[in-house]
């Protein structure tokens, strides 16, 4: 029996996530938005991984002619990454309850 | 010159073509977009992309080394191989034969050489045969914008 590997997204990953919901945005934005709990230097770092998992897609942005400098890149989150998200935040709500509360 | 272009150039050689795509060319394009602010908040941007290439050498790095995992029997077997060789040259070179290693005396000097040529042979057995099973870089060839 092939053993699959299940998905596992960081409280990190989870935030952009939440950042991400309400529309297309840059890793700055992300950052200015994120009140503190996202760093710059670390949210590309974060950001390329979340892509290699599919939990975001980023596409690059249209470049006027003759614009010099590199393209600056917007992320918004997949189908798959806000699933993965909502079902680990039941899964952290489900194990969060006491015995009792449970029953 | 764009700011950060230099650490662009860089990238390109050595991270893999997703990684400088996904993680250091976002980076420094904020920079490059930001060049505009206060001349004060430089060093920060620029320390902040220099913190994403670090990221995205350790996500290079680490995803290679774990590609390597299936080699790695070959790997220890062409270590051991390559530590013999020069273990053998070493002691041939110390005269070992001729008598003259017994009149040497064991001192913390000697001890102290012993360890060093133990973790040089370590070292080069171990980067030499790895280089061989690297995972070779995907890198941008092409120029892009900078």
């Amino acid at each position: 029996m092939i053993e699959q590997r299940l998905p596992s997204i960081s409280s990190t990953e989870s935030l952009v996530l939440d950042l991400l919901e309400s529309g297309e945005r840059y890793g700055l934005e992300l950052v200015d938005a994120s009140g503190g709990r996202l760093k710059r230097g670390t949210i590309y770092v974060t950001l390329g991984r979340m892509e290699a998992k599919g939990f975001v897609a980023s596409r690059q942005e249209e470049r006027a002619p003759g614009a010099i400098g590199l393209p600056r890149r917007r992320y918004r989150p997949t189908a798959y990454g806000l699933k993965v998200r909502d079902a680990y935040r039941l899964l952290r709500e489900a194990l969060a309850l006491k015995p009792a509360e449970a029953q | 010159m764009m700011p950060g272009s230099w650490l662009s150039r860089v990238g390109r050689r050595l991270l893999h073509a997703e990684s400088f795509a996904l993680m250091l060319s976002p980076a420094i394009a904020d920079l490059q977009f930001e060049t505009t602010g206060s001349p004060f908040a430089a060093p920060l941007h620029y320390c902040a992309v220099l913190r994403a290439f670090a990221g995205a050498l350790w996500f290079d790095v680490s995803g290679d080394l774990l590609a390597m995992r299936n080699d790695l029997s070959m790997i220890a077997v062409l270590t051991a191989i390559q530590a013999s060789y020069y273990t053998f040259m070493l002691v041939l070179l110390s005269g070992f034969g001729t008598g003259r290693p017994l009149q040497m005396q064991i001192d913390e000097t000697v001890m102290i050489r012993g360890v060093g040529f133990v973790a040089g042979i370590a070292f080069a057995s171990i980067v030499t045969s790895s280089a061989c099973f690297w995972p070779p870089r995907r890198t941008t060839g092409a120029a892009t914008p900078d």
